[in-house]
């Protein structure tokens, strides 16, 4: 298997800074419930050093979409809950009935940015009977606890989903 | 309407319990700590958002729902970081999984070139 470099994409983009902004804001005033001039204050000072750390890490360079966290990624979660629920039901079976049978293996992420291979690897962390032991590049190393588990994996169909989300 | 949902609401507390039991089962029972991992997902998954849809289904449609769905949208971001940080600390001091290893070449994890 081959790997690539993954390239860091250092360039800010003005519309997910105000989505940020606007969205840290917005949480804010939600979960206060408290509008007095000292509290909006330092409201306005947390949402500001949140919004600046996220700057300082480059982490507002346009690989994440605002606009896609309410359209696509929804129906993602939907889709994710459906098979955490699965494997759920799987990994419970499998350690009532003693019946498991680990094994490790690579898998090659499809991701082009690396907000899509951390959210590819947190997916398959999240699936309960699937763990990322070790990320290097594109390639992941999984833990998986029976082989149908690691079957779901190496089948790439959460791969697909989460290549079709990032573009 | 009312005991319908004091019912839906039971039985999801019931099945987050059951989640909670099989995941602390899970632990003691299974080999070693990459397979461990796994039954923790069970009560971090299965058994928070059980019990949390309960607790949503109790309160009604109301701002303490929203905060209880926002503690489920924030774990279950966190929590997978946790489970990799564990196997990858446990892969990088060396602990050996029980585990088939099945790789294309034989080579050791981390020990990918190119």
């Amino acid at each position: 298997m081959r790997q690539k470099n993954i390239k860091k994409n250092q360039v800010i983009n003005s519309f997910s800074v105000i989505a940020y902004t606007g969205l840290m804001v917005l949480l804010w005033l939600i979960l206060s419930g408290h509008y007095t001039q000292l509290l909006l204050w330092f409201g306005a000072l947390s949402c500001g050093f949140v919004v600046f750390m996220a700057w300082n890490s480059d982490i507002l360079n346009g690989d994440i979409r605002p606009e896609q966290l309410f359209l696509k990624v929804p129906l993602y979660w939907l889709w994710l809950i459906k098979e955490i629920l699965k494997s759920n039901f799987a990994t419970g079976k499998a350690i009532w009935a003693n019946n498991y049978d680990p094994e490790i293996f690579k898998v090659e992420a499809s991701q082009k940015s690396e907000n899509g291979l951390a959210n590819y690897a947190n997916s398959i962390t999240l699936t309960p009977g699937t763990v990322t032991v070790f990320i290097e590049g594109n390639l992941f190393v999984v833990h998986a606890l029976t082989k149908e588990m690691g079957d779901d994996v190496r089948s790439g169909i959460m791969d697909n989903k989460i290549t079709k989300l990032e573009l | 309407m009312n005991l319908l949902i004091d019912f839906l609401s039971f039985s999801c507390f019931f099945a987050g319990t059951v989640a909670l039991i099989t995941g602390s089962f899970g632990i003691i029972r299974l080999p070693d700590v990459y397979s461990r991992i796994h039954a923790a997902g069970i009560i971090d998954t299965a058994a928070v958002g059980f019990i949390i849809l309960g607790m949503i289904l109790q309160s009604g449609f109301s701002l303490t729902s929203f905060k209880l769905a926002l503690i489920v949208l924030f774990l279950f971001f966190t929590s997978p970081i946790s489970g990799h940080a564990v196997a990858m600390m446990a892969n990088k001091f060396g602990v050996k999984p029980q585990a088939r290893e099945i790789y294309k070449d034989n080579k050791k994890i981390g020990e990918t070139d190119g």
